[in-house]
């Protein structure tokens, strides 16, 4: 599972027939989703790099008010010009990497462990538990995600750690129905009950049964979910629940400068290209990943 | 087969008992249909009673649907019944209260019986909870042998095995602990013919070297009666007869022990020619059990007696019991003069 | 029927109440400076802070507020907020009816857009020209309703100036003129969603496709065409139907954003603001009035789907 996301399928090796696709019509796509898929993962890679290296490389500090002067076009000293208050902007929207992939980041890994919990123990824990635990997925659900973000900033209050925790809570649910159903199918599976009757107790079952056995649809919903609580993350940075002011974040760069979008477009423009790109590569990531690992759709057996 | 299938015995009574059903009942509630009425309840098992001694087989046998598995799972302490017990072992504990690895199984299909994402070594070694590395290691080595798979298959996955190394795997799991007993749940019929035999084989030689209990619940008569030393033959979640090996042979009495014997001409050892018996129908719902016998539905030779009142399961000799009011007024020489037209009137 | 709907009745009943619930205490409980602070101001003594909060209720238990909090609310009355001194059934009614439409034509565009979209990528699955559909739509995805929402409202702004106005006109003022200026806002929270509309049907559709009778009508002899739109669609679209709860959760942040960006004077701005006034009387009402909308959204399409298809109750 490692590397089946970037590795183009040998064009020689024929693949099986399958009832549903046709042979020809499969080979014909591979090519499009190799490359697809390599420019998905160099664009992560290209970005991941940013975040952790972007201070040595931005030519100015990105909160530096006037570096250059206000509002400047794209030139050789600010290559992609300056906003309002004569800051670099090629600076600010290095510098707005690292908030866009850390706010991704914790609010995934949140939703991924308390709602892979969730879902086993829902799953496999029984019916009083499943009873208890899928009501209150069901709740969580039944609220708009973007309300019931807002309402968690609300009481918590604004700031990067913020806002990505209300993220997670949202994304909760789906993490936990995803891991459910999944463990539902697994539980059913007779290798369960042999390693009950070896005396092994639920934990056990859990992890070391339960969760590597339902590893690739949460994988799959990881990279899809980077993609959405990437783009709730700019929203809500958008409507100032971001970053504090000075500090960069592709949606406050393009909230406070949208006044300008007419006379002088590259201020809303190239923040808003890195954020689309970013959020393209996770999105294209998250499909690749589904078309390979999704048994529905994957004609080839790959382990 | 073993030469010594004698009913009763001074060897027979030595043997320790390992398992004792006492009256057990297993209901499951069904989805609620509508909103005023009662949750419908599935009697999977109505009140079965069996005993088991060391080193020896018990064959379950019955159409699907009779509650055959649903028993296996009660024996296993997988699921707890609803009334009645389940003790088992030398020192028969209650079964739910936990086997600590003392009850086993092997089930029917062993590309779900083993973990894909576990190696062969590893799903064995489950069973070695408490056992130090050295040991463990040792015994795995010792039950992969025991079972006729070479050492170096224990690095492999489920998925590079062929079904019948798989079944070993699983046999060498459920043995590698010294368990009392070990349930075989339909455990050679995803194999074909000449493997099965093969199977077969292995479990008769591990029972005579270790003296574990095997209950072996199949739709294939053939492969049970092949290893069993005793039968039970269910019907709608009771037992309506269970004898001997060789009674099972010649003497059965219930006119569904009958038809269901019939299907299988070729283990009759007597070598004369019978016909089979043709059941009309479905099983009756396991929701709503008919009042009087549950096999009178379907019964050639029933009467209004039988439709009536429920027959209780009484002994024929010592460990022939069967649940018919007329106890064998359906055999295998009178089947032969049983035509299916006979039988058309009755469904 | 009869018991799937009252299944679903309930669930949506007990939703509406646990979250009534939550948003109360979450609001009261956990909020540092309550009403009464805010109204006292920094520098009010001990005691005038206590009378206030005696004043609003503030001082009986937490669940006693709720109870009475909830008894009014099941009677129409969400209270007065203490900070505006206005009543917050009266500003909640000036504002839904802008979200509402607002939502409703975002909807429509969605669909118009988004489902021919994703019947189209679906008979070429496989094809350069899936691909050519499924990247655009991507691209759309990824983009952020803000930036469309921003680039919308200068465009109209500065060249489509008949669509444009700087304040908002009620439908019951001039009904053509606010026709004309909630387009771009519906433009801007539609076109985002859109996508997710075509992926759904995409998928959906290349499901169908696949199944026997589909290939049964090819042998046939039915024009294409008509298996496409016609049968393929039809039994394509309960599924769509299922998942739109999703969408409407996609509408709903698309509110906060395109009200923000326009202006308009709808829920979503009046929960920010709300939440900017720390004014939690109103908020409270405010989010429980969205969330009760799209729990209607949901139960209405819970209830539309069996007659679209039957098996749905069984299930």
């Amino acid at each position: 599972m490692t590397n089946t996301v970037a590795r183009p399928s040998p064009p020689t090796s024929p693949p099986p027939p399958a009832p549903l696709s046709p042979g020809p019509k499969r080979a014909r796509r591979r090519p499009v989703r190799g490359l697809v898929a390599n420019t998905a993962v160099l664009l992560i890679v290209g970005y991941v790099l940013l975040a952790v290296f972007g201070s040595f490389l931005a030519p100015y500090g990105p909160n530096e008010v006037g570096a250059g002067p206000r509002l400047s076009a794209p030139s050789a000293e600010h290559w992609l010009g300056t906003d309002a208050l004569g800051r670099d902007q090629l600076s600010r929207v290095i510098a707005a990497t690292r908030p866009a992939l850390l706010s991704a980041t914790y609010a995934v890994l949140f939703a991924l462990v308390i709602g892979t919990s969730i879902g086993i123990a829902a799953g496999f824990l029984g019916r009083l538990w499943d009873g208890i635990l899928s009501r209150l997925v069901d709740l969580l659900f039944a609220v708009p995600e973007y309300l019931l973000a807002i309402l968690v900033i609300a009481v918590m209050g604004s700031g990067l750690l913020n806002a990505s925790l209300a993220i997670g809570i949202v994304s909760i649910p789906r993490f936990a129905r995803i891991a459910r159903g999944s463990t539902l199918e697994i539980a059913r599976r007779s290798f369960v009950d042999a390693a009950r009757l070896c005396g092994r107790g639920r934990s056990w079952i859990m992890f070391r049964h339960i969760l590597p056995n339902i590893a690739s649809p949460l994988v799959i919903m990881t990279a899809i979910n980077l993609s959405t609580a990437e783009g709730a993350y700019a929203a809500l940075s958008f409507l100032g629940f971001g970053v504090r002011p000075p500090d960069a974040d592709y949606g406050s760069m393009i909230s406070s400068s949208q006044q300008y979008l007419l006379t002088d477009p590259w201020v809303v423009a190239f923040p808003a290209i890195a954020f689309v790109l970013l959020v393209l590569a996770f999105n294209l990531l998250g499909d690749i990943l589904r078309d390979r690992l999704d048994p529905h759709t994957r004609t080839a057996a790959g382990a | 087969m073993t030469g010594e299938q004698t009913p009763s015995g001074i060897s027979e009574e030595r043997r320790p008992l390992v398992l004792d059903v006492r009256d057990s009942v297993k209901h499951f509630r069904m989805r609620r249909t509508s909103l005023t009425g009662k949750r419908p309840q599935v009697h999977a098992v109505d009140g079965i009673s069996v005993r088991l001694r060391a080193g020896r087989t018990l064959g379950l046998v019955g159409e699907s649907g009779c509650g055959k598995s649903t028993l296996g799972r009660l024996i296993t302490g997988l699921d707890a019944p609803t009334s009645g017990s389940v003790l088992v072992g030398a020192d028969q504990h209650d079964v739910t209260a936990g086997a600590g690895g003392k009850v086993q199984a092997v089930f029917q299909d062993p590309a779900s019986a083993l973990d894909p994402r576990m190696t062969v070594r590893a799903a064995i070694a489950e069973a070695l909870g408490g056992v130090a590395r050295p040991e463990r290691e040792r015994r795995v080595d010792e039950a992969l042998a025991a079972v006729g798979l070479p050492p170096e298959l224990g690095a492999r996955y489920p998925h590079q095995l062929s079904g019948g190394q798989q079944q070993r795997v699983c046999i060498a799991r459920a043995l590698v602990a010294g368990p009392d007993l070990i349930l075989l749940d339909e455990a050679v019929s995803s194999l074909d013919a000449s493997l099965q035999a093969q199977v077969l084989d292995l479990l008769e030689r591990l029972q005579r070297e270790t003296g574990t209990a095997y209950v072996f619940i199949s739709h294939d008569l053939r492969a049970v009666r092949r290893i069993s030393h005793a039968m039970a033959v269910m019907y709608l979640g009771q037992i309506v007869e269970e004898a001997p090996a060789e009674a099972f042979d010649r003497r059965l009495l219930h006119p569904y022990a009958v038809a269901l014997r019939s299907t299988e001409p070729g283990i009759f050892q007597g070598g004369s020619r019978i016909e089979r018996v043709v059941l009309r129908g479905e099983p009756p719902s396991a929701v709503d059990p008919p009042a009087g016998c549950r096999f009178a539905p379907r019964c050639p030779i029933a009467d209004d007696h039988c439709r009536r009142v429920p027959p209780e399961l009484v002994d024929v000799t010592t460990d022939h019991r069967v649940r018919c009011h007329k106890p064998g007024g359906l055999t295998l020489t009178t089947a032969a003069t049983t035509t299916v037209a006979d039988l058309g009137g009755e469904s | 029927m009869i018991l799937y709907l009252a299944k679903k009745l309930t669930s949506a009943v007990g939703v509406l109440l646990a979250l009534s619930a939550l948003v109360f205490f979450a609001g009261r409980g956990l909020v540092p400076g309550n009403a009464a602070a805010v109204i006292a101001g920094a520098k009010a003594s001990p005691e005038t802070l206590a009378a206030i909060e005696h004043k609003l209720g503030l001082d009986q238990p937490l669940y006693r507020q709720y109870l009475d909090w909830l008894t009014g609310a099941l009677h129409g009355d969400f209270g007065v907020s203490p900070l505006s001194g206005q009543d917050n059934l009266q500003v909640i009614a000036q504002q839904a009816p802008v979200s509402f439409e607002l939502a409703l034509m975002g909807l429509l565009i969605a669909v118009a857009i988004g489902l021919p979209v994703g019947v189209i990528a679906a008979t070429r699955s496989g094809k350069g020209l899936d691909w050519g559909i499924r990247i655009p739509l991507l691209v759309v995805f990824a983009f952020p309703g803000f930036v469309s929402g921003s680039v919308a409202l200068y465009l109209s702004a500065h060249f489509l100036t008949n669509l444009y106005s700087a304040s908002y006109i009620p439908f019951s003022d001039n009904g053509i003129g606010n026709l004309q200026t909630m387009l771009m806002p519906a433009l801007a929270v539609g076109i985002p969603t859109a996508p997710l509309v075509a992926q759904m049907t995409r998928s959906s559709m290349i499901e169908v496709l696949a199944q026997p009778h589909i290939t049964t009508a090819r042998t046939n002899g039915i024009a294409e065409w008509r298996i496409r739109y016609v049968y393929a669609l039809r039994t394509a679209l309960p599924p769509v139907l299922t998942l739109i709860g999703f969408i409407f959760g996609f509408l709903v942040g698309g509110l906060f954003i395109v009200e923000e960006i326009f202006s308009l004077p709808g829920l979503g701005r009046g929960v920010l603001a709300s939440i900017s006034n720390r004014d939690f009387s109103q908020l409270t009402g405010q989010a429980l009035v969205i969330a009760a909308a799209f729990i209607l959204g949901n139960l209405l399409v819970d209830i539309a789907l069996p007659f679209v298809d039957r098996r749905i109750i069984n299930r």
